[in-house]
Protein backbone atom coordinates (compact mmCIF):
# COMPACT_ATOMS: atom_id res chain seq x y z
CA UNK A 1 0.00 0.00 0.00
CA UNK A 2 1.40 3.37 -0.97
CA UNK A 3 0.71 6.15 1.52
CA UNK A 4 3.19 8.91 0.71
CA UNK A 5 1.50 11.98 -0.68
CA UNK A 6 2.82 14.64 -2.95
CA UNK A 7 5.12 12.42 -4.96
CA UNK A 8 3.11 12.83 -8.13
CA UNK A 9 4.55 16.35 -8.29
CA UNK A 10 8.03 14.86 -7.91
CA UNK A 11 7.33 12.50 -10.80
CA UNK A 12 6.18 15.33 -13.06
CA UNK A 13 9.19 17.38 -12.00
CA UNK A 14 11.55 14.52 -12.82
CA UNK A 15 9.96 13.98 -16.23
CA UNK A 16 10.17 17.68 -17.14
CA UNK A 17 13.71 18.04 -15.86
CA UNK A 18 14.74 14.97 -17.84
CA UNK A 19 13.15 16.38 -20.99
CA UNK A 20 14.91 19.75 -20.84
CA UNK A 21 18.50 18.56 -21.38
CA UNK A 22 17.35 15.93 -23.86
CA UNK A 23 15.62 18.57 -25.99
CA UNK A 24 18.52 21.01 -25.69
CA UNK A 25 21.17 18.45 -26.62
CA UNK A 26 18.99 16.88 -29.32
CA UNK A 27 18.24 20.20 -31.02
CA UNK A 28 21.88 21.24 -30.98
CA UNK A 29 22.84 17.82 -32.36
CA UNK A 30 20.46 18.44 -35.28
CA UNK A 31 21.59 21.98 -36.07
CA UNK A 32 25.31 22.03 -35.35
CA UNK A 33 27.84 21.77 -38.19
CA UNK A 34 29.49 18.41 -38.39
CA UNK A 35 33.24 19.06 -38.54
CA UNK A 36 35.58 16.33 -37.44
CA UNK A 37 39.13 17.35 -36.66
CA UNK A 38 41.77 16.64 -34.07
CA UNK A 39 41.07 19.93 -32.30
CA UNK A 40 37.44 18.97 -31.70
CA UNK A 41 38.48 16.16 -29.38
CA UNK A 42 41.11 18.06 -27.41
CA UNK A 43 40.37 19.35 -23.91
CA UNK A 44 39.02 22.89 -23.70
CA UNK A 45 41.22 24.89 -21.36
CA UNK A 46 39.95 28.42 -21.90
CA UNK A 47 41.89 28.83 -25.09
CA UNK A 48 45.39 27.87 -23.99
CA UNK A 49 47.09 24.71 -25.11
CA UNK A 50 46.00 21.73 -23.00
CA UNK A 51 48.85 20.21 -21.05
CA UNK A 52 48.89 16.58 -20.03
CA UNK A 53 46.05 14.20 -19.45
CA UNK A 54 42.73 15.33 -18.09
CA UNK A 55 42.62 12.30 -15.80
CA UNK A 56 45.31 13.52 -13.46
CA UNK A 57 46.15 12.15 -10.07
CA UNK A 58 44.40 14.10 -7.35
CA UNK A 59 45.83 15.49 -4.17
CA UNK A 60 45.17 13.32 -1.15
CA UNK A 61 43.69 16.39 0.60
CA UNK A 62 40.53 15.89 -1.46
CA UNK A 63 40.19 12.45 0.05
CA UNK A 64 40.59 13.85 3.56
CA UNK A 65 37.84 16.41 3.07
CA UNK A 66 35.52 13.82 1.53
CA UNK A 67 36.23 11.52 4.47
CA UNK A 68 35.36 14.10 7.09
CA UNK A 69 32.29 15.05 5.06
CA UNK A 70 31.08 11.42 4.95
CA UNK A 71 31.30 11.07 8.72
CA UNK A 72 29.42 14.26 9.49
CA UNK A 73 26.88 13.59 6.76
CA UNK A 74 25.94 10.40 8.60
CA UNK A 75 25.75 12.37 11.83
CA UNK A 76 23.25 14.73 10.20
CA UNK A 77 21.11 11.84 9.00
CA UNK A 78 21.02 10.42 12.50
CA UNK A 79 20.17 13.72 14.15
CA UNK A 80 17.35 14.67 11.78
CA UNK A 81 14.78 12.17 13.16
CA UNK A 82 15.66 13.39 16.63
CA UNK A 83 14.82 16.94 15.57
CA UNK A 84 11.53 15.81 14.04
CA UNK A 85 10.54 13.80 17.12
CA UNK A 86 11.92 16.33 19.58
CA UNK A 87 8.56 17.08 21.22
CA UNK A 88 7.80 13.43 21.82
CA UNK A 89 11.08 12.01 23.05
CA UNK A 90 11.82 14.45 25.85
CA UNK A 91 14.79 15.47 27.96
CA UNK A 92 16.55 12.11 28.15
CA UNK A 93 16.77 12.00 24.36
CA UNK A 94 18.25 15.50 24.42
CA UNK A 95 21.04 14.29 26.71
CA UNK A 96 21.58 11.20 24.57
CA UNK A 97 21.84 13.32 21.44
CA UNK A 98 24.34 15.57 23.21
CA UNK A 99 26.44 12.48 24.02
CA UNK A 100 26.19 11.46 20.37
CA UNK A 101 27.39 14.87 19.22
CA UNK A 102 30.13 15.01 21.87
CA UNK A 103 31.62 11.71 20.75
CA UNK A 104 31.74 12.96 17.18
CA UNK A 105 33.22 16.28 18.26
CA UNK A 106 36.15 14.26 19.61
CA UNK A 107 36.61 12.96 16.07
CA UNK A 108 36.39 16.48 14.67
CA UNK A 109 39.03 17.71 17.12
CA UNK A 110 41.26 14.78 16.19
CA UNK A 111 40.88 15.51 12.48
CA UNK A 112 41.63 19.16 13.14
CA UNK A 113 44.74 18.43 15.22
CA UNK A 114 46.05 15.97 12.65
CA UNK A 115 45.70 18.57 9.93
CA UNK A 116 43.05 16.79 7.90
CA UNK A 117 41.15 20.06 7.55
CA UNK A 118 44.07 22.15 6.29
CA UNK A 119 44.53 22.82 2.65
CA UNK A 120 48.25 23.41 2.33
CA UNK B 1 -3.31 13.15 -4.19
CA UNK B 2 -1.49 9.91 -4.67
CA UNK B 3 0.28 7.95 -7.31
CA UNK B 4 -1.93 5.48 -9.14
CA UNK B 5 -1.32 1.78 -9.29
CA UNK B 6 -0.30 1.75 -12.95
CA UNK B 7 2.06 4.70 -12.51
CA UNK B 8 3.77 2.89 -9.65
CA UNK B 9 4.12 -0.31 -11.66
CA UNK B 10 5.65 1.54 -14.61
CA UNK B 11 8.03 3.50 -12.39
CA UNK B 12 9.02 0.27 -10.64
CA UNK B 13 9.90 -1.24 -14.01
CA UNK B 14 11.94 1.78 -15.09
CA UNK B 15 13.73 1.99 -11.74
CA UNK B 16 14.50 -1.74 -11.74
CA UNK B 17 15.93 -1.42 -15.25
CA UNK B 18 18.08 1.56 -14.17
CA UNK B 19 19.31 -0.23 -11.05
CA UNK B 20 20.11 -3.57 -12.68
CA UNK B 21 21.60 -2.06 -15.85
CA UNK B 22 23.69 0.34 -13.80
CA UNK B 23 24.85 -2.48 -11.54
CA UNK B 24 25.92 -4.51 -14.57
CA UNK B 25 27.80 -1.43 -15.80
CA UNK B 26 29.51 -1.04 -12.41
CA UNK B 27 30.75 -4.60 -12.57
CA UNK B 28 31.63 -4.78 -16.27
CA UNK B 29 32.65 -1.26 -17.35
CA UNK B 30 36.30 -1.12 -18.39
CA UNK B 31 36.82 2.39 -17.02
CA UNK B 32 36.75 2.82 -13.27
CA UNK B 33 35.47 6.40 -13.54
CA UNK B 34 32.49 5.27 -15.61
CA UNK B 35 31.86 2.51 -13.09
CA UNK B 36 31.79 5.06 -10.26
CA UNK B 37 29.29 7.31 -12.07
CA UNK B 38 27.12 4.31 -12.88
CA UNK B 39 27.25 3.41 -9.19
CA UNK B 40 25.81 6.84 -8.46
CA UNK B 41 23.01 6.10 -10.95
CA UNK B 42 22.33 2.81 -9.15
CA UNK B 43 22.10 4.65 -5.83
CA UNK B 44 19.61 7.16 -7.23
CA UNK B 45 17.49 4.36 -8.68
CA UNK B 46 17.57 2.54 -5.36
CA UNK B 47 16.29 5.63 -3.60
CA UNK B 48 13.40 5.72 -6.07
CA UNK B 49 12.59 2.11 -5.17
CA UNK B 50 12.71 3.07 -1.49
CA UNK B 51 10.13 5.78 -2.18
CA UNK B 52 7.84 3.16 -3.71
CA UNK B 53 8.14 1.28 -0.40
CA UNK B 54 6.92 4.26 1.69
CA UNK B 55 10.41 4.92 3.06
CA UNK B 56 10.82 8.61 2.31
CA UNK B 57 13.37 9.31 5.03
CA UNK B 58 15.55 6.38 4.01
CA UNK B 59 15.35 7.50 0.38
CA UNK B 60 16.59 10.96 1.36
CA UNK B 61 19.33 9.42 3.52
CA UNK B 62 20.36 7.23 0.59
CA UNK B 63 20.73 10.27 -1.67
CA UNK B 64 22.54 12.25 1.03
CA UNK B 65 25.00 9.60 2.15
CA UNK B 66 25.53 7.39 -0.86
CA UNK B 67 25.27 9.79 -3.78
CA UNK B 68 26.48 12.86 -1.91
CA UNK B 69 29.30 11.40 0.14
CA UNK B 70 30.29 7.79 -0.55
CA UNK B 71 30.27 8.18 -4.32
CA UNK B 72 32.38 11.33 -4.11
CA UNK B 73 34.79 9.50 -1.81
CA UNK B 74 35.01 6.65 -4.32
CA UNK B 75 35.69 9.08 -7.16
CA UNK B 76 38.47 10.81 -5.22
CA UNK B 77 40.01 7.44 -4.37
CA UNK B 78 39.86 6.44 -8.04
CA UNK B 79 41.55 9.69 -9.00
CA UNK B 80 44.24 9.03 -6.40
CA UNK B 81 45.05 5.55 -7.63
CA UNK B 82 44.23 6.10 -11.28
CA UNK B 83 46.39 3.59 -13.04
CA UNK B 84 45.56 1.04 -15.66
CA UNK B 85 46.14 -2.53 -14.60
CA UNK B 86 47.87 -4.48 -17.35
CA UNK B 87 45.62 -7.36 -18.19
CA UNK B 88 48.02 -10.24 -17.77
CA UNK B 89 46.14 -13.52 -17.58
CA UNK B 90 43.19 -12.62 -19.77
CA UNK B 91 42.59 -16.13 -21.12
CA UNK B 92 42.47 -17.75 -17.73
CA UNK B 93 40.25 -14.99 -16.39
CA UNK B 94 37.72 -15.52 -19.18
CA UNK B 95 37.10 -19.08 -18.06
CA UNK B 96 37.01 -18.04 -14.41
CA UNK B 97 34.55 -15.25 -15.09
CA UNK B 98 32.28 -17.59 -17.04
CA UNK B 99 32.22 -20.05 -14.16
CA UNK B 100 31.55 -17.23 -11.69
CA UNK B 101 28.72 -15.97 -13.91
CA UNK B 102 27.06 -19.38 -13.99
CA UNK B 103 27.39 -19.75 -10.24
CA UNK B 104 25.79 -16.32 -9.75
CA UNK B 105 22.96 -17.22 -12.13
CA UNK B 106 22.39 -20.40 -10.14
CA UNK B 107 22.31 -18.43 -6.88
CA UNK B 108 19.86 -15.98 -8.45
CA UNK B 109 17.62 -18.80 -9.64
CA UNK B 110 17.52 -20.46 -6.24
CA UNK B 111 16.85 -17.12 -4.52
CA UNK B 112 13.93 -16.32 -6.84
CA UNK B 113 12.64 -19.86 -6.36
CA UNK B 114 12.67 -19.32 -2.62
CA UNK B 115 11.03 -15.90 -2.91
CA UNK B 116 8.16 -17.23 -5.00
CA UNK B 117 7.52 -20.32 -2.89
CA UNK B 118 7.50 -18.83 0.59
CA UNK B 119 4.09 -17.43 1.63
CA UNK B 120 5.12 -14.12 3.18
CA UNK B 121 2.97 -12.97 6.12
CA UNK B 122 1.75 -9.83 4.36
CA UNK B 123 0.30 -7.35 6.82
CA UNK B 124 -3.03 -5.71 6.05
CA UNK B 125 -2.49 -2.69 8.28
CA UNK B 126 -2.21 0.74 6.73
CA UNK B 127 1.42 1.91 6.65
CA UNK B 128 2.10 4.98 8.73
CA UNK B 129 2.66 8.09 6.68
CA UNK B 130 5.01 10.00 8.99
CA UNK B 131 7.90 7.59 9.01
CA UNK B 132 10.53 10.13 10.08
CA UNK B 133 8.71 10.80 13.35
CA UNK B 134 8.36 7.07 14.00
CA UNK B 135 12.07 6.55 13.31
CA UNK B 136 12.94 9.33 15.74
CA UNK B 137 10.76 7.78 18.45
CA UNK B 138 12.30 4.36 17.92
CA UNK B 139 15.84 5.74 17.99
CA UNK B 140 15.31 6.96 21.53
CA UNK B 141 13.31 4.03 22.87
CA UNK B 142 14.25 0.57 21.63
CA UNK B 143 17.28 1.45 19.55
CA UNK B 144 19.09 3.82 21.89
CA UNK B 145 22.16 1.63 22.34
CA UNK B 146 22.73 1.11 18.59
CA UNK B 147 22.24 4.85 18.14
CA UNK B 148 25.09 5.59 20.55
CA UNK B 149 27.17 2.75 19.13
CA UNK B 150 26.94 4.39 15.72
CA UNK B 151 28.68 7.48 17.08
CA UNK B 152 31.52 5.32 18.44
CA UNK B 153 31.72 3.54 15.08
CA UNK B 154 31.90 6.83 13.20
CA UNK B 155 34.58 8.13 15.56
CA UNK B 156 36.66 5.00 15.04
CA UNK B 157 36.15 5.14 11.27
CA UNK B 158 37.22 8.78 11.15
CA UNK B 159 40.33 8.26 13.28
CA UNK B 160 41.30 5.02 11.54
CA UNK B 161 40.84 6.37 8.04
CA UNK B 162 42.85 9.49 8.85
CA UNK B 163 45.70 7.40 10.28
CA UNK B 164 45.67 5.10 7.27
CA UNK B 165 45.42 7.77 4.60
CA UNK B 166 47.24 10.69 6.17
CA UNK B 167 50.85 9.89 5.38
CA UNK B 168 51.86 11.65 2.21
CA UNK B 169 53.61 10.00 -0.65
CA UNK B 170 57.23 9.55 0.33
CA UNK B 171 59.10 12.43 -1.32
CA UNK B 172 61.99 11.56 -3.58
CA UNK B 173 65.38 12.37 -2.10
CA UNK B 174 67.52 14.86 -3.91
CA UNK B 175 71.23 14.36 -4.58
CA UNK B 176 72.65 16.89 -2.13
CA UNK B 177 70.70 15.54 0.81
CA UNK B 178 70.56 18.82 2.71
CA UNK B 179 67.45 19.97 0.89
CA UNK B 180 64.48 20.20 3.21
CA UNK B 181 61.93 17.46 2.76
CA UNK B 182 59.28 18.81 0.45
CA UNK B 183 55.83 17.37 0.19
CA UNK B 184 55.08 16.44 -3.38
CA UNK B 185 51.65 18.01 -3.38
CA UNK B 186 52.87 21.57 -3.18
CA UNK B 187 51.26 24.28 -5.23
CA UNK B 188 52.76 24.79 -8.63
CA UNK B 189 54.12 28.27 -7.81
CA UNK B 190 56.26 26.88 -5.01
CA UNK B 191 57.45 24.06 -7.23
CA UNK B 192 58.66 26.59 -9.79
CA UNK B 193 60.74 28.44 -7.20
CA UNK B 194 62.88 25.37 -6.52
CA UNK B 195 63.49 23.88 -9.92
CA UNK B 196 66.09 21.38 -8.67
CA UNK B 197 63.42 19.32 -6.98
CA UNK B 198 62.20 16.34 -8.95
CA UNK B 199 58.75 16.61 -10.41
CA UNK B 200 56.64 14.35 -8.30
CA UNK B 201 53.18 15.72 -8.84
CA UNK B 202 52.80 14.04 -12.18
CA UNK B 203 53.32 10.53 -10.87
CA UNK B 204 50.69 8.29 -12.32
CA UNK C 1 -0.20 -4.80 -8.73
CA UNK C 2 3.15 -4.44 -7.04
CA UNK C 3 3.83 -7.23 -4.58
CA UNK C 4 6.71 -7.90 -2.24
CA UNK C 5 8.05 -10.52 -4.66
CA UNK C 6 8.94 -7.88 -7.25
CA UNK C 7 11.21 -6.03 -4.86
CA UNK C 8 12.72 -9.24 -3.53
CA UNK C 9 13.52 -10.36 -7.08
CA UNK C 10 15.25 -7.06 -7.86
CA UNK C 11 17.16 -7.37 -4.59
CA UNK C 12 18.22 -10.92 -5.46
CA UNK C 13 19.40 -9.86 -8.92
CA UNK C 14 21.35 -6.93 -7.50
CA UNK C 15 22.91 -9.23 -4.90
CA UNK C 16 24.03 -11.70 -7.55
CA UNK C 17 25.51 -8.94 -9.72
CA UNK C 18 27.38 -7.71 -6.66
CA UNK C 19 28.66 -11.21 -5.89
CA UNK C 20 29.86 -11.54 -9.48
CA UNK C 21 31.73 -8.24 -9.27
CA UNK C 22 33.18 -9.17 -5.89
CA UNK C 23 34.55 -12.46 -7.20
CA UNK C 24 35.82 -11.38 -10.61
CA UNK C 25 37.18 -7.85 -10.07
CA UNK C 26 40.91 -7.35 -9.83
CA UNK C 27 40.69 -3.66 -9.06
CA UNK C 28 40.38 -3.15 -5.30
CA UNK C 29 38.15 -0.08 -5.69
CA UNK C 30 35.74 -2.04 -7.86
CA UNK C 31 35.59 -4.70 -5.17
CA UNK C 32 34.50 -2.01 -2.70
CA UNK C 33 31.86 -0.84 -5.20
CA UNK C 34 30.55 -4.40 -5.44
CA UNK C 35 30.28 -4.54 -1.67
CA UNK C 36 28.19 -1.37 -1.81
CA UNK C 37 25.91 -3.08 -4.35
CA UNK C 38 25.52 -6.05 -2.00
CA UNK C 39 24.62 -3.80 0.91
CA UNK C 40 22.08 -1.97 -1.25
CA UNK C 41 20.46 -5.27 -2.19
CA UNK C 42 20.18 -6.13 1.51
CA UNK C 43 18.68 -2.70 2.20
CA UNK C 44 16.08 -3.23 -0.50
CA UNK C 45 15.05 -6.51 1.13
CA UNK C 46 14.79 -4.88 4.54
CA UNK C 47 12.63 -2.08 3.19
CA UNK C 48 10.40 -4.44 1.20
CA UNK C 49 9.68 -6.45 4.33
CA UNK C 50 9.33 -3.27 6.36
CA UNK C 51 6.65 -2.00 4.01
CA UNK C 52 4.74 -5.22 3.41
CA UNK C 53 5.14 -7.20 6.65
CA UNK C 54 5.78 -4.63 9.39
CA UNK C 55 4.23 -1.39 8.13
CA UNK C 56 3.47 0.18 11.52
CA UNK C 57 6.69 -0.25 13.47
CA UNK C 58 8.90 0.07 10.34
CA UNK C 59 11.82 -1.66 12.03
CA UNK C 60 13.21 -2.44 8.57
CA UNK C 61 13.76 1.26 7.95
CA UNK C 62 15.74 1.57 11.18
CA UNK C 63 17.90 -1.39 10.23
CA UNK C 64 18.44 0.17 6.82
CA UNK C 65 19.65 3.43 8.31
CA UNK C 66 22.11 1.58 10.52
CA UNK C 67 23.30 -0.45 7.53
CA UNK C 68 23.79 2.73 5.50
CA UNK C 69 25.89 4.23 8.31
CA UNK C 70 28.00 1.09 8.64
CA UNK C 71 28.41 0.87 4.86
CA UNK C 72 29.64 4.45 4.63
CA UNK C 73 32.14 3.87 7.46
CA UNK C 74 33.23 0.67 5.72
CA UNK C 75 33.74 2.51 2.44
CA UNK C 76 35.83 5.21 4.14
CA UNK C 77 38.05 2.67 5.92
CA UNK C 78 38.27 0.36 2.90
CA UNK C 79 39.34 3.15 0.57
CA UNK C 80 41.90 4.35 3.12
CA UNK C 81 43.32 0.82 3.23
CA UNK C 82 43.42 0.75 -0.58
CA UNK C 83 45.27 4.08 -0.58
CA UNK C 84 47.77 2.78 2.02
CA UNK C 85 48.41 -0.37 -0.02
CA UNK C 86 48.78 1.71 -3.18
CA UNK C 87 51.33 3.90 -1.44
CA UNK C 88 53.40 0.96 -0.24
CA UNK C 89 53.11 -1.49 -3.12
CA UNK C 90 52.21 0.87 -5.99
CA UNK C 91 49.37 -1.31 -7.21
CA UNK C 92 45.68 -1.87 -6.51
CA UNK C 93 45.49 -5.25 -8.22
CA UNK C 94 43.79 -7.67 -5.86
CA UNK C 95 46.05 -10.52 -6.97
CA UNK C 96 49.11 -8.67 -5.71
CA UNK C 97 47.68 -8.25 -2.22
CA UNK C 98 49.35 -11.43 -1.03
CA UNK C 99 51.43 -10.34 1.93
CA UNK C 100 49.37 -12.51 4.27
CA UNK C 101 49.39 -15.52 2.01
CA UNK C 102 51.44 -18.49 3.15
Amino acid sequence: MFVLSGYDYLLVFLLVSALVPLIALGLSAVFRPKIVSAFRKSTYESGIEPRGDSWIQFNIRYYMFALVFVIFDIETVFLYPWAVAFDKVGLLAFIEALIFIAILVIGLVYAWRKGALEWT
Amino acid sequence: MNLGEGVRLVSFGILALIVLGGALGVVLAPSMVHAAFLLGLVFVGMSGLYLLLNADFVAAAQILIYVGAVNVLLLFAIMLVNRRIPDAAAGKRGLRNTIAGFVCLFVFGSLVNGVVRVPWPISTETPIANSTLRIGEQFFSYYLLPFEAVSILLLLALVGAIILARREFVPDRTESGDQPLVLPERPRAEMDETPKLPETTGRR
Amino acid sequence: MLTVNFFLAVGAALFCIGIYGLVTSRNAVRVLMSIELLLNAVNLNFLAFSSYVDPVNIRGQLFTIFIIAVAAAEAAIGLAIVLAIYRNRNTIDMENFNLLRW
